[in-house]
């Protein structure tokens, strides 16, 4: 068991994650890349502000990047719908993985929503069926992927775009089930226990990696807002590591081992998760907990 | 006492009053007769009237006394229903099949509020004989009615549990919670898989107990629903969910998140090796299931009423500073919007369910040309009839 983070000390983690001055998804892709050209549009319905995505040269490769964007300011949060997406987000998301597969592009993504848009439109539209199709699409995508939680990764809203052979995630991110205040309503506790609530679900980038869901954490030595030249370097960095790593373990262009690809990307979410196996004779019992 | 053979709008039905009534209050009770729906909200407004007044007409009297022809309540359509006064219907949770062991004889419809024979339930399927409501079923409850009897295996029941943050907020700990809910349910989890037939087709089920937790989506949940779907796609069985959900489980955390990924990758390999899922949303159904195995099945059905949808309705209604309407998120409400292929009543699941099993069925019963050795090696006439026989 992992030292408990107190209340106080994660909510600094979500404050810093939420801070307007943090490098967000277009700040790494401009930091990033060389070369941006910017793609619109789900071919659906409409092009929604809150997923942006396009194709990049990083590291002398071309890649596609895909990520939640927030705004700096209030009146581009409104546009962005505060980093919200909307089912037209995530069919744009789709449509660009599909893209990036038939070109052999990695795809990188950014993950920095506090969960996905809850509204009546986006139910009518079929908010759920979208979030699913994104995640049934990044499952069997045949080119590598990694995403990076740069800021709040909040329910199926940010796994949508997270279901990659590396998830790599900053020191002052944070990555959970649901964004604390939601949480606090779901359990139906008091709206001011999202701190105690935001501790108890162990959402920082340590104890993730502790537990195993994600495989690094990007480290801040002066948090990201503060330093976001420094932030997008490190991120850089740990990208460019993990895409040659794959690149090692799969092979590039043609030679790509796409079976043994899909075959690893499975077993990594199959194996998540925590439970008991009693043996058959004792099944029958509840557990002692 | 009177009894009334009314026509409204094409439908036939009896009422039976006692007492007198005025007029209009008549003509109510002949619409709610045959209206099931309406007549709800009607009754529903109606008693909102000052004691007095209730009294004086008999209003309750009245409603003791209605009667309708036939059940086919649930099955009314968006069309018949847009001009009812919806907004004076509040739609109750359906919990009267939650607590197994309640010994009560009689039940209110949390809908209808009509007072409800628990045998009589029992035989209509847990659907209010009055005015069509579907009750929550259990896991088990819901095996019962949906397999042949006798046909079911339970797999993995050793899966148990278990606290992997160590989480609770103050005094409130998971643990705790995990072991109530098992005494309360005497399930171990809030997912029961298995296989069995319907109608005599194979299959292969997996069924989420809302009285557990809101049957929440935990590492067990993931874990047993996961090694159904593979199994189903080594034995070449199809996979029936049954679906019903508060969401992710919040106490597990990023572990609850990921059972997402891994309960759509189980079912796409189902899907890879050429099996069918068909998936039925039962209410309520949200959040993390909705967005994930559930909703990409091949076949995506949903009991009348279901509440389904992403995002709860508070959520959305703080998040929009606004009252919705209370047909939002229904069944019906999906379909209309193209989200699922089909509202399907439950007296009718099982049979629609066998015809589908069918549908899809494997070459089981079908005399593949594949199988004539003039076209094909020995090696794939072999994997096509070990795939029948399968």
């Amino acid at each position: 068991m992992p030292e408990l983070h107190r209340s106080d000390q994660t909510w600094e983690r979500v404050t810093r994650a939420r801070h307007a001055n943090r490098p967000r998804t277009l700040g790494y892709i401009s930091g990033l890349c060389t070369e941006f050209v910017p793609l619109h549009g789900d071919r659906l319905f409409g092009d929604d502000p809150a997923l942006v995505g396009g194709v990049g040269r990083f590291n002398g490769r071309s890649v596609m990047l895909i990520g939640n964007q927030s705004g700096a300011d209030t009146k581009e949060n409104l546009k962005r719908n505060f980093g919200m997406s909307k089912p037209e987000g995530y069919h744009k998301a789709k449509r660009l993985m599909l893209h990036a597969e038939k070109f052999g592009f990695p795809v990188i993504t950014f993950i920095d929503t506090m969960a996905a848009d809850p509204t009546l439109p986006s139910e009518e539209r079929g908010q759920a069926l979208a979030i699913a199709e994104s995640i049934l699409t990044m499952l069997g995508l045949r080119v590598p992927t990694i995403s990076v939680v740069i800021g709040q990764g909040g329910s199926g809203g940010a796994l949508a775009i997270g279901v990659t052979d590396r998830i790599l995630m900053m020191e002052n991110a944070v990555y959970s089930v649901a964004p604390p205040e939601a949480a606090a309503l779901i359990l139906k506790l008091d709206p001011s226990t999202k701190q105690d609530v935001a501790a108890a679900m162990r959402i920082t980038g340590p104890e993730s990696h502790i537990f195993g869901v994600i495989d690094e954490v990007v480290p801040e030595p002066t948090p990201a807002h503060e330093n976001p030249l420094d932030a997008i370097d490190a991120v850089g960095n740990a990208i460019d590591r993990h895409l040659s790593s794959l690149d090692a373990i799969y092979g590039t262009g043609a030679d790509l081992d796409v079976a043994r690809l899909l075959r690893d990307r499975y077993t990594k979410y199959r194996n998540v998760g925590q439970w008991i196996e009693q043996a058959a004779d004792e099944a029958k019992s509840p557990p002692s907990l | 006492m009177p009894v009334h053979r009314v026509k409204v709008r094409g439908d036939e039905g009896y009422v039976m009053l006692r007492g007198t009534c005025r007029t209009r209050r008549v003509m109510t009770a002949m619409r709610e007769a045959v209206h099931p729906v309406r007549a709800t909200l009607r009754i529903g407004h109606a008693s909102m009237d000052t004691a007095e007044e209730r009294d004086a007409r008999g209003m309750e009297q009245m409603k003791e006394r209605i009667f309708r022809r036939g059940a086919h309540g649930g099955h009314e359509s968006a069309e018949n229903d847009q001009h009812a006064p919806q907004s004076k219907f509040k739609p109750e949770r359906r919990t009267a099949a939650d607590d197994p062991n309640s010994s009560a004889i009689l039940v209110p419809c949390p809908t209808c509020k009509e007072p409800l024979y628990v045998k009589e339930l029992e035989n209509n399927l847990y659907v209010c004989p009055k005015c069509g409501a579907h009750f929550r079923l259990n896991a088990r409850q819901r095996l019962i009615y949906t397999l042949d009897e006798g046909s079911f295996t339970e797999w993995d029941m050793h899966i148990h549990p278990t606290d992997p943050l160590g989480f609770a907020i103050g005094n409130d700990g998971y643990d705790a919670k995990l072991g109530a809910s098992q005494k309360k349910t005497a399930e171990t989890e809030a997912m029961i898989t298995g296989n069995g037939t319907i109608n005599d087709e194979p299959v292969v089920i997996a069924i989420a107990d809302f009285t557990f937790m809101g049957a929440t989506m935990g590492s067990v949940y993931g874990e047993k629903l996961a090694r159904a779907a593979e199994r189903a796609t080594r034995e070449r069985l199809p996979l029936v969910t049954f679906n019903a959900s508060g969401g992710a489980r919040m106490q597990e955390g990023l572990f609850s998140l990921m059972q997402m990924a891994k309960t759509t990758a189980a079912v796409a390999r189902l899907g890879d090796a050429g099996l069918p899922h068909i998936a039925v949303l039962t209410d309520p159904c949200y959040g993390g299931v909705t967005a994930s195995y559930a909703t990409v099945a091949d076949v995506l059905l949903a009991e009348p009423g279901a509440r389904i949808g992403f995002a709860g309705k508070t959520l959305i209604e703080q998040n929009m500073r606004q009252k919705l309407p209370d047909d939002v998120q229904t069944a019906e409400f999906q379909l209309k919007h193209g989200m699922i292929d089909d509202v399907v009543h439950r007296r009718d699941l099982r049979q629609m369910l066998s015809t589908l099993l069918a549908l899809y069925g494997m070459p089981r019963k079908i005399a593949s040309p594949l199988l004539d050795p003039a076209h094909v090696t020995a090696d794939a006439a072999e994997s096509v009839l070990s795939a029948a026989h399968a």
